[in-house]
């Protein structure tokens, strides 16, 4: 289609179990040992991504013009034939993903070095440097589309982590032509929305992101790696080579200043890099935490070496990490240190009250190990930890407010005072937080119901808790045990509460998707579980789609409206996610 | 900049009019990466908006950014030519990012506004790097915008004309703001577009 829909085919009208679905039939076989011969053919060479890109796009090409011939596809709509070559790059892409993913260390280094640029300029950058109009500047509107960004490493596969692009790309555009609107300017071209890009990915600092551009360039299907897609995957490409390339004559600002800004910011950053990790495992970990919470804010966003590249346990934790320094550094830092001086003080104390026991009996999954736990367990893990993010935030807000009233000097209103490191307060990254992580929360659950039932426990179990307050969990919880048919059974369940909405029709959206994106789950019949077993981790998590305009405006507005008065418009969406969170709990008691 | 004529209602666009799948580009249906370069403010993206939204039905509500804008028109020879337009950033900041932008582009928009000497000095930079760096056998365009404001014209016609000749390019003057030449501005790349095989790389 001409114009705004970034996926015109009807490749994300049909779901990624109809693919399933064809390759379960008998008649697939051959195709199934096609595939899974290529898997292995592919896994165990070394890795080499220019010929690797190259037999990838080679088989998919291959293997789809099976497809057209195959008697399984006979009468197949081209949109069906479409659906299964999707279906297909998302189901070879997730097999291939922990070898064809960074796989060279090269790209982990400079995937380390542009997320700690990004890191120090997220600090001090203002729109104002890259000349960004007034009138078109919506930072508060920009926290979505950097969402959409840092969603990036959940998905696995090339086109999954392509839409969080093209997600993220569509809420600009959409916030310019609403500011263009208002003030009658022209319509927004590339001179406005490049800056706008750049502002956001710096702001957002995705997880890999260099690694995640050439893990799409190189596997997404060249053939549908074009038209509107390819210009804004170009766009996302442009903004990385910008932000690796940015010196001090790149910005509109005092070349000295931003010199020693960077300077500043490298140093700060060296600080919190120094020391060496904490060891892992038990409580040793929680205790190093307790004592340096500032180390462990500074340094989360160095990747891992690429041969980890296959735990997806990693990327999330380091997505969430990333995030949380993005989210977090843009808050006053003083303020921050502040609150960790806070905490470093009582230490000693809580320390104290973990010898004695009492932690223990508060936090009862404090020191469980996965052998511990049940899957009963999951719902009241989750709780807790929801609750325990809640309460963490408020407090910490408390803190922060309390903190700010007696310093009045940072705290003030910056929209306009680009000057000061300390970033503004519209931001308020803050209280954004705590839903977001909710609603990650609700992805990991789904993660949980279809991985555990394929690859049993651990790994849904540490999917858990993407986020860093209960990290230590993910170190603690290291070897489960294979869930029973019960736990299928109820996952089954939960999965029918949520409704099977098809998350990756991305033409079917309004604003209520942006609240039912996380919540796509596949429905599966009881025959399924073996296959999906097989599958693993395939399940249909595509991204949320804000593909209208329409629902991204909507929701636009309501975010201006929130930004006067200070209520963030995420809020009423988080809320619907507890509230649904509790009726599935509730689902699950009378089970 | 130079849309300034337009109402807030002819700047919207409809959605889903043209559906991609199942469509196929052959010689006679190409499918054309082209590439909007020149100064930020010349008015690249205005004249694009211009050229979609002649077609466009105005009681949609849905609006659109001009960034990326894609357009399909018929010949008189029964093809059909449908141009996937890439804007670029104009602002000198950005000028070393062009090349991911030009890549596989088989036609090129340069553009400058006929009031400003700046704005043409521009334009020949990129006719320059083109020459260099584009693919080859790219069809250039250049283009002075804004041919509405004669009066305060500082880019002779007759000067862009003769730097176009050199350049194996063709000039035509155009005005968003009026809608003069604009669409003969894409007609005319169109009927030089190569036929019988594919415009953009696969």
């Amino acid at each position: 289609m001409e114009n705004t829909d970034m996926f015109n085919n009807a490749t994300a009208q049909l779901t990624f179990h109809d693919f399933l679905d064809r390759m379960r039939h008998p008649s697939a076989a051959d195709l199934v040992r096609s595939i899974k011969n290529f898997i292995g053919a592919f896994s165990s060479n070394p890795p080499d991504p220019e010929k690797d890109s190259q037999s990838v796009q080679d088989f998919l090409a291959t293997t789809e013009n099976a497809f057209r011939a195959h008697p399984l596809w006979a009468g197949a709509t081209d949109d069906e034939l479409e659906s299964s070559s999707e279906g297909l790059e998302k189901y070879l892409m997730t097999k291939l993903h922990a070898k064809a993913f960074c796989p060279l260390p090269e790209d982990a280094e400079i995937d380390e070095k542009l997320t700690e640029k990004m890191t120090i300029l997220q600090e001090f950058i203002r729109p104002e440097h890259l000349d960004i109009p007034k009138n078109s500047q919506n930072e508060t509107s920009w926290l979505l589309a950097q969402k959409e960004l840092q969603r990036i490493n959940t998905y696995k596969s090339p086109r999954d982590k392509l839409v969080c692009i093209l997600n993220c790309c569509r809420v600009i555009n959409n916030l310019l032509v609403k500011a263009s609107m208002a003030s009658n300017d022209s319509p927004p071209g590339a001179d406005d929305f490049l800056p706008v890009l750049i502002y956001v990915v710096i702001k957002a600092n995705p997880p890999q992101l260099h690694s995640n551009l050439q893990y799409i360039q190189r596997y997404r299907h060249q053939g549908r790696l074009v038209s509107e897609a390819a210009y804004f995957f170009t766009n996302l490409v442009s903004a990385e080579s910008f932000i690796q390339n940015l010196d001090s004559t790149s910005l509109s600002m005092n070349p000295a200043e931003f010199e020693e800004r960077m300077h500043a910011g490298r140093q700060a950053l060296q600080q919190g890099n120094g020391v060496s990790t904490p060891p892992q495992g038990d409580s040793r970990e929680f205790r190093t935490l307790l004592a340096s919470p500032e180390k462990r804010m500074m340094s989360p966003s160095k990747p891992s070496p690429p041969t980890e590249g296959g735990n997806p346990l990693k990327k999330e934790d380091k997505a969430a990490a990333t995030k949380v320094t993005a989210a977090e550094t843009e808050n006053a830092s003083r303020v921050l240190l502040s609150v960790d001086k806070l905490v470093a003080g009582v230490a000693d104390q809580v320390l104290e009250t973990e010898k004695s026991g009492q932690l223990r009996k508060d936090y009862p999954f404090l020191y469980a190990s996965a052998g511990d736990l049940r899957v009963a367990d999951v719902e009241s893990l989750l709780h807790e930890y929801k609750e325990l993010v809640l309460r963490y935030v408020s407090l910490r807000k408390a803190v922060e407010s309390t903190l700010n009233s007696e310093k009045p000097s940072t705290g003030v209103n910056k929209r306009d005072g680009e000057v000061e490191g300390a970033a503004p307060p519209e931001n308020s990254p803050a209280s954004e937080k705590p839903f977001d992580y909710i609603r990650k929360q609700e992805t990991a659950t789904e993660d949980i119901s279809l991985r555990e039932m394929a690859s049993g426990g651990s790994e849904g179990l540490q999917l858990l808790s993407p986020a860093p307050a209960s990290s230590e969990f993910r170190e603690v919880v290291s070897a489960g045990e294979p869930l029973d048919s019960e736990a299928i059974e109820l996952n089954r369940k939960l999965e029918a509460t949520e409704g099977n909405e098809p998350r990756s029709d991305v033409r079917r959206s309004s604003s209520e998707e942006l609240s039912t994106s996380d919540k796509h789950a596949l429905s599966l019949s009881p025959g399924d579980v073996e296959e999906v077993a097989d599958l693993l981790d395939t399940k249909d998590l595509g991204p949320g789609a804000l593909e209208q305009p329409k629902g991204v405006g909507t929701l636009e507005v309501e975010l201006v409206n929130a930004d006067d008065s200070k209520v963030m418009a995420t809020e009423p969406t988080a809320r619907q996610d507890s509230s649904q969170d509790q009726s599935r709990s509730e689902q699950q008691t009378t089970a | 900049m130079g849309c300034a004529a337009s109402s807030p209602a002819s700047r919207q666009g409809r959605l889903g009019v043209h559906q991609d799948a199942g469509e196929t580009y052959d010689s006679k249906n190409l499918r054309t990466k082209l590439v909007l370069l020149g100064d930020s403010g010349v008015g690249k993206s205005c004249i694009v908006l211009r050229f979609v939204r002649g077609q466009f039905d105005p009681s949609s509500k849905v609006t659109v950014g001009a960034s990326f804008l894609s357009q399909t028109i018929a010949l008189q020879d029964s093809t059909t030519v449908k141009f996937e337009i890439w804007d670029t950033a104009g602002q000198e900041r950005y000028a070393s990012l062009a090349p991911l932008y030009y890549r596989g582009a088989a036609a090129a928009v340069v553009v400058y506004d006929i009031t400003s000497p700046d704005s043409f000095q521009k334009a020949q930079f990129w006719v320059k790097e083109l020459q260099k760096h584009g693919s080859p056998g790219i069809i250039m365009a250049l283009v002075g915008n804004k041919a509405d404001l004669h009066e305060s014209r500082e880019v002779a016609s007759e000067d862009a004309q003769a730097y176009a000749e050199t350049n194996g390019m063709f000039f035509i003057e155009t005005s968003a703001k009026t809608a003069d030449n604009v669409n003969q501005l894409f007609e005319e790349i169109a009927k030089r577009l190569p036929r019988g095989q594919p415009t953009q790389k696969p």
